[in-house]
């Protein structure tokens, strides 16, 4: 009897134990990423999400600027630093396998990725936030592609035959699945190809976004955006329209030009002028300029960029623009990117009035104001005198030194058809490589010529 | 003749009717040679099929005929024939037999078995065999001892793991650590280096998937059992045992800082600055102000200057390193009467530092273990480990400090206090700008570090009849562990104020520009672990149960086990400390949940095995087992682990026995097996999971880069071994009496090992983690075991251990090369399909001019080999900069780890008081990047700057030589430079022990031995770093074992110790 007693025993623990069968376990701290869309409050949360990978260092954080400053330089700037892939771009001179090359092509495409899952799911958005959250995900991506296309894209779109010129991989519907999806092979889609995707994208934007939304994208920022990519086009008169409606709607909305000039930068909150920045803080947020352009005792690197007295030299003495530059370490250095935890400019309306006032200037029209008026504004607030019957050339040197070291550097070097350091405009080595870790994978893709 | 056999019959029942009458009950005791009884030793009356055992003191009865022959046995001694004659009580003692293949495993095989009976192969190792390291761990002491494995004392700090690689990388993702049993049943959740070598009496490992496959999911990297003491019969055993040990740090390459130096000097020969002035250290603020000049890249710049004015050398080493010292004291408590035993013992350990000011380290374990039998048959016994483990060390792996010091020019007083009473931290870029002072450091940091750990076992067996034995086991592991890490508020520290920042911060809380100061880290981890296994087994045999005629045993076994794990993990930290002390982190102006993660893995598994023995003479088996788990398979599909062996002795046939060949190998045994185990993804592999993100003072989401497979399966290792186990008859005089020899060949293979491969990034991923690749490993491992010299009084005995082996990856999904950099800093490693696995991964420096590259052309085109040549150091440099030539491109250095490796391990008694034991390790062939060299190559500061070469007929030791070997193509990048041979010669141990027993006559001491141990006296290396054993890579880490990166070198150690038994 004992010994059925115990018989019973064991195997009544071996069926008690068989029994659990619960084998989906999950873990209840982080949320499981096919989840992530299930409700209105989780799609924002990407989206605020997409903002900061839009903000990381690779990206608007700070090397899509210094990239096209470094690329431009002709003399004005000078790499001193210890790492070898800024100098090769600074040179001209890049490896496909170049580190900044690869993690900005990634980064721009983990933000496309984020923004195509985002509009994928805008049903699970009330209603009445869906034309803002859709225009903000659209805004990150027409941003994202915007500098793939342009530092990536085999030529530039004015070079001619862009429906020929190889662009980037376009790819606007969520995914991947799977790991053998499709999206892990695709070709190049043409120049013109993504320049109609960015368009369509920053038009809806536009049309969808707020006019004012705190730190984040409006209505304001995507003409911006919008008028930027006109101009790469050499479309003038919708660069001029797309300028001219920023303008319009920031100022009814609060936003202005701040009263000097150095009280434009190193800020740790949006000033009125700011259409769209990243948010550096010591918490949160990466600011790469301040890295490489700031000083040890300022908290950066060792001055890894430096100014050169060329660049110096070409502001007028009394030029307060030319007074934010800070000699230290040997070498002028730019003071826009100065302070520590720093917010990163992105945009400012003070580029929506030198746009408009080239584009007014070019075609002979006063869309919004005169191109005097619009490029008087900048040379005032810096303590210079107006300008009279503004020639074109006198207009793109105020837009020059305003914008100096902004980002803007190669890609004005570009449309304004410039040779730098010897290399022509459309030169093979004035386009950065398909990266090597993406052909290494996707054998779909060519790579630019001259690599 | 059929009238015939039945006359015999008859004949025989009379004779055995006649015995019957004639037989009377015997008793007697069972005893081992030291008489301690042993329990369940067989009694048998020779010629009938009568048997008994005995009792747990030894006791037994027995019905047996006057001139009767018993036939004792127990497992792991030799039988013994005893005619008792008109005795009806007698004492038996039993000798231990010595032969490699008398013992009894049951690691791989379910159920206890004989070695002789064994077609896998099983090492093992009593705990008497195991030297008493300092760190009274476990896994410290099994270095050397295992054949076939490798196992490496890789960091030297209080408390670190060692590596442990049995059989081949089977894995990238999870790394080489084996499952670890404690009597039946997994522990997880503790340290192999927390349980106590003092608790253990023996220990089993098996290697491979082949003899591992009744473990499955878990068993891939091999097993490694204990088995817990247990009280034996007789008098209640008390056994003291105390040592002390005095620890220092090797340093077998001679390291050192240049004793001279390159900078600009005044006429004086006084160091000065670019304003000319002497460059002297600010005592207000701890901070040379002002640089040294000296451009290392100046073909003319040479380290060749005194340090005997204004800058003096200091020897950092001799100002942070000390002496640590360790004791170890244990008492053990054991006994067993009618059907209880027990067993009671706790042991504690203390380490201190080998840095000033760095912490102690101190173990305390508790163990108890008893058995009861509750009713005939049904055996019941509980294991309980305690283990309580306190560590205030600041820098747990010492690797910040060493670092530090390493980095620092030797003109640093880091022993200056400034007129405020503190320490400076950073004295300037004069003093190279990698450099930190230690002191500072351990001025404002402290760490307390508690961990409790919990080890129960139950078991429950019953054997109702002869033929079934049931046997369920419930085994809770649990460990919880709370660490606090305080930075003090540094505002007030002179040296800080000047730099504007503190300089010492927590792991979380961002540096401050200024103002706010002080944090607190507080971390909890806590894991509970539960194994369940409940298993069945079937005995029978043929002709006794069955009446079958033929000898044939068979054992079937069955089991189910269940595991479940449980991870929690809660990290907080709070920064801003007010101004006054004590304070908590409650008082802190910002707290913030750092981590708050909870991880549960379920897996369980079906297992069926069936063997059969026919005879001595051999005998197969074979079996399956099904494992589901929570990490593999989708949560729902099994995956099947099947397995077979076979053995054969071929020393148990008629032909051997009688044979020339069985006069002189009296045992020989050929075995093969093959199968298949398993190594789990980790519990959230499969899930894509999001990360949050701050914003502002909002929260994002933002998807992972890396994007699993979510049917990611379980890593499957195939393996097949084959083996001969050997015992030969030696000389007939008193010198090498003995010989026995094992050998296994293995061949194994995985298909699908887990990593992260490339996607492309316009997918938007960047990479998928998928079983993507393929490894393969093969080795052969080998013990020769001695008796060198066997007399009265003198017992030689010698192991060999002999272990090569060597893993590669066959296949990469897409087929990319993937480089890695190692965990411990810099280093480059590659995975390529077809090249060894975990190679170094750089840049070439030359040794000869023309030296081709692979496809065939020069690496220094024929017109420019003019403007080099070959340095008196070997190296090709350019005359005019005196630079070393670097390749431009990358590749791999070979394979880092060992050709083979060997121990061998000497055992000498004499007259059973004086017993010396001696442990040579040889480690062949391994490889190590001497990361800690290049560093120190930065800034001029390793000493091999001192020494002077000769370039194109000019000597002189030339600055631009050494950081041209550091930066040319990139700074810092890997190079064949610092890739250095690592092999070792090294005496592990070396003891000497004495029994005073016999010699002072007090019958209260069953033992009273004193033991003079020790340990890496002795190491022949050709290394250049402190340590060539070391590892800079996570510990147990598939591919990162190459690397030293200021790992804190293994200790040269004495020991004292005293062993009392009552």
């Amino acid at each position: 009897m004992k010994k059925i007693a115990i018989l019973y025993a064991f195997s009544g623990a071996i069926i008690l134990a068989g029994c659990d069968k619960k084998l989906d376990l999950r873990n209840p701290q982080t949320i499981d990423a096919a989840g992530a869309f299930s409700s209105d409050a989780k799609v924002k949360k990407v989206v605020l999400g997409n903002y900061a990978s839009l903000g990381g260092s690779s990206m608007f954080g700070g090397d899509v600027l210094w990239m096209s400053e470094l690329m431009a330089s002709a003399g004005e700037l000078n790499w001193v630093g210890t790492f070898p892939d800024p100098r090769q771009i600074w040179s001209k001179n890049i490896l496909v396998a170049n580190s900044n090359v690869a993690a900005t092509y990634s980064q721009a495409y983990r933000i496309i990725y984020n923004s195509n899952n985002i509009l994928a799911n805008m049903g699970v958005v009330l209603p009445a936030d869906q034309p803002k959250v859709s225009g903000e995900a659209l805004f990150q991506r027409a941003l994202s592609y915007f500098e793939l296309i342009k530092y990536y894209g085999e030529k530039p779109f004015f070079a001619g035959g862009a429906t020929t010129l190889k662009g980037v991989p376009l790819i606007t519907a969520p995914g991947p699945a799977a790991p053998d999806d499709v999206f892990y092979q695709m070709p190049r889609a043409t120049v013109d190809a993504v320049y109609q995707q960015i368009i369509a994208d920053l038009i809806a934007a536009e049309a969808g976004l707020p006019n004012t939304n705190t730190v984040y994208a409006n209505k304001a920022s995507a003409a911006l955006a919008l008028a930027r990519v006109y101009l790469q086009q050499d479309k003038f008169a919708e660069a001029r329209d797309a300028a001219n409606r920023c303008i319009t709607i920031a100022t009814a909305n609060g936003f202005s030009l701040v009263s000097t000039y150095a009280g434009a930068f190193n800020n740790a909150t949006n000033t009125t002028e700011d259409l769209f920045a990243i948010q550096v803080t010591n918490q949160a947020g990466t600011n790469s300029c301040f890295t490489y352009f700031s000083t040890g005792p300022n908290g950066a690197r060792d001055g890894d960029i430096e100014v050169t007295t060329t660049h110096y030299n070409k502001y007028n003495a009394l030029d307060a623009r030319r007074a934010l530059f800070f000699f230290e370490a040997g070498a002028w250095r730019c003071g826009k990117w100065k302070t520590i935890y720093r917010n990163v400019k992105v945009m400012r309306l003070a580029e929506a009035y030198l746009t408009r006032a080239e584009c007014n200037q070019r075609l002979t029209t006063t869309v919004g104001a005169t191109p005097d008026a619009d490029v008087s504004r900048t040379r005032v607030r810096a303590g210079l005198t107006a300008l009279v019957g503004a020639t074109l050339q006198q207009i793109l040197d105020e837009r020059e030194l305003e914008l100096a070291f902004e980002g803007q550097g190669l890609w004005d070097a570009k449309r304004l058809r410039q040779t730098v350091d010897g290399k022509t405009w459309n030169d093979d080595k004035m386009t950065f490589p398909i990266p090597l870790r993406e052909r290494n994978v996707n054998p779909n893709l060519a790579q630019n010529p001259g690599y | 003749m059929r009238k015939f056999k039945l006359l015999l019959l008859s004949g025989l029942l009379l004779t055995a009717q006649l015995l019957i009458a004639q037989t009377r009950e015997v008793t007697g005791k069972v005893t081992d040679a030291n008489g301690t009884p042993l329990n369940g030793a067989s009694i048998r009356v020779k010629s009938t099929k009568g048997g008994t055992s005995a009792a747990p003191d030894g006791t037994f009865k027995i019905n047996a005929a006057a001139n009767a022959t018993l036939i004792i046995s127990a497992i792991g001694y030799e039988d013994k024939d005893l005619n008792i004659g008109t005795q009806t009580n007698v004492a038996i003692s039993l000798v231990l037999d010595t032969k490699a293949l008398s013992e009894v495993v049951v690691t791989g095989t379910g159920s206890a078995t004989s070695r002789k009976k064994l077609g896998i192969s099983v090492e093992s190792i009593t705990a008497d065999k195991l030297p008493p390291a300092p760190t009274a761990s476990i896994d410290q002491a099994l270095v050397g001892k295992i054949a076939g494995a490798q196992i490496s004392s890789t960091n030297g700090s209080p408390g670190r793991p060692v590596n442990i690689l049995l059989r081949g990388i089977n894995t990238i993702n999870r790394g080489t650590s084996p499952m670890i049993l404690l009597d039946g049943l997994e522990v997880r959740a503790t340290d192999l280096n927390s349980l106590d070598l003092s608790g253990i009496e023996r220990i089993e490992v098996v290697q491979g998937a082949a003899s591992a496959t009744i473990y499955g999911a878990q068993g891939a990297n091999g097993v490694i059992q204990m088995f817990s003491k247990k009280g034996k019969a007789g008098k209640v055993r008390i056994d003291f045992s105390t040592n002390v040990s005095s620890n220092s740090m090797l340093n077998l390459g001679d390291v050192h800082k240049a004793r001279l130096h390159p900078f600009a000097v005044n006429a004086n020969g006084e160091v000065i600055g670019s304003s000319g002035n002497l460059i002297v250290l600010d005592p207000l603020i701890s901070v040379f102000r002002e640089n040294v000049q000296v451009n290392l890249i100046n073909p003319t710049t040479t380290t060749s200057m005194p340090y005997d004015k204004n800058l003096q050398y200091y020897d950092h080493y001799k100002m942070f390193f000390q002496t640590a010292y360790t004791t170890n004291n244990s008492i053990s408590i054991s006994g067993a009467k009618d059907k209880m035993d027990f067993s009671f013992a706790v042991s504690d350990n203390r380490q201190t530092s080998t840095f000033k000011d760095n912490g102690k380290f101190s173990r305390t374990n508790l163990l108890t273990n008893f058995g009861v039998e509750l009713a005939k048959n049904l055996k019941f016994r509980s294991i309980t480990q305690l283990v309580y483990t306190k560590n205030s060390l600041n820098d747990g792996t010492g690797r910040g400090i060493l670092f530090a010091l390493n980095n620092s020019r030797p003109f640093a007083d880091y022993n200056y206090r400034m007129p405020d009473g503190n320490y400076g931290y950073y004295f300037g870029d004069a003093t190279g700008v990698n450099g930190y002072n230690p002191n500072y450091r351990n001025q404002y940091s402290s760490n307390l570090d508690n961990k409790i750990d919990i080890v129960q076992n139950f078991n429950l067996n019953y054997k109702p009849t002869k033929f079934l034995e049931l046997d369920a086991k419930y085994g809770m592991n649990y460990q919880t562990q709370d660490v606090t890490y305080d930075v003090k508020p540094q505002d007030d520290n002179a040296s800080a104020k000047f730099w504007g920042t503190r300089w010492w911060t927590g792991n979380y809380a961002p540096t401050p520009s200024v103002g706010t100061s002080g944090s607190i880290d507080n971390f909890r981890y806590r894991t509970v672990f539960q194994n369940f296994i409940t298993s069945p087994t079937l005995d029978f045999d043929f002709e006794d149960d069955f009446k079958i005629r033929l000898p044939i045993k068979s054992t079937t076994l069955l089991a189910f086990d269940y595991r479940k794990n449980l991870f929690k993990q809660y990290i907080t930290w709070g920064a801003d400390a007010p101004f006054y002390t004590p304070y908590t982190a409650s008082q802190m102006v910002t707290y913030r949940i750092q981590s708050d993660y909870t991880e549960p893995f379920v897996t369980y598994g079906y297992l069926a095995n069936q063997k059969f023995d026919y005879g001595d003479y051999g005998g197969i088996s074979g079996g399956v087992r099904s494992d589901f788990s929570s990490a593999f398979g989708g949560g729902s599909k099994p995956f099947t682990f099947p397995r077979g062996d076979a053995y054969l002795r071929l020393s148990s046939f008629d032909f051997w026995k009688n044979g020339k060949v069985g006069s002189s190998i009296n045992e020989f045994k050929l075995r093969a097996a093959y199968g298949k185990a398993g190594i789990q993804p980790r519990p959230f592999d499969r899930y894509p999971l999001l990360n949050t993100v701050n914003l502002g003072s909002n929260v994002g989401f933002t998807f992972p880069t890396n994007n699993p497979n979510p049917n990611l399966d379980v890593e499957v290792s195939k393996e097949i071994e084959v083996g001969l186990d050997m015992s030969i008859k030696g000389l007939k005089g008193n010198w090498l009496s003995s010989i026995n020899f094992s050998a296994t060949y293995w061949d194994r293979s995985t298909a699908n090992a887990i990593y992260s491969v490339d996607a492309a990034p316009s997918s938007g991923t960047g990479t998928i983690r998928d079983n993507a690749f393929g490894l393969a490993s093969s080795g052969l491992q080998a013990s020769l075991n001695v008796t060198v010299l066997k007399n009265k009084d003198f017992n030689w005995n010698l192991t060999t251990n002999f272990s090569k082996q060597t893993s590669k990856i066959t296949s990469v999904k897409g087929g990319t090369e993937i480089v890695v950099i190692s965990n411990a800093g810099s280093s480059n490693y590659v995975l390529k399909a077809g090249e060894k696995i975990g190679q170094l991964y750089g840049n070439l420096l030359l040794s000869s001019v023309e030296q081709l590259a692979p496809n065939g052309n020069p690496y220094i085109a024929k017109a420019l080999q003019v403007n080099y040549t070959l340095a008196s150091n070997g190296w090709v440099v350019d005359k005019l900069t005196k630079q070393p030539f670097v390749t431009p491109n990358k590749v791999s250095f070979g394979d880092p780890n060992p050709k083979f490796n060997m121990s061998f391990i000497n055992d000498i008694t004499f007259k059973n008081n004086l017993s010396i034991n001696m442990q040579w390790d040889w480690v062949q062939g391994n490889h190590l990047y001497n990361q800690t060299r290049q560093w120190m190559y930065r800034d001029g500061i390793h000493g091999d700057y001192a020494k002077p070469l000769t370039i194109d007929g000019q000597t002189g030791a030339y600055t631009a030589f050494y950081r041209g070997v550091y930066a040319q193509v990139q700074a810092n990048g890997t190079r064949n430079y610092f890739y250095e041979d690592a092999s070792f010669l090294r005496l592990r141990n070396l003891s000497l022990a004495y029994d005073f027993t016999k010699l002072i006559n007090m019958p209260v001491f069953q033992r009273l031995q004193l033991v003079l141990m020790g340990r890496n006296l002795v190491t022949f290396t050709k290394y250049s770093g402190f340590d060539p054993e070391v590892s800079s890579g996570t510990a147990n880490s598939s591919f990162d074992r190459g690397v030293d990166h200021n790992t804190v070198p293994n200790l040269k150690t004495f020991q004292i110790g005293l062993n009392l038994g009552f």
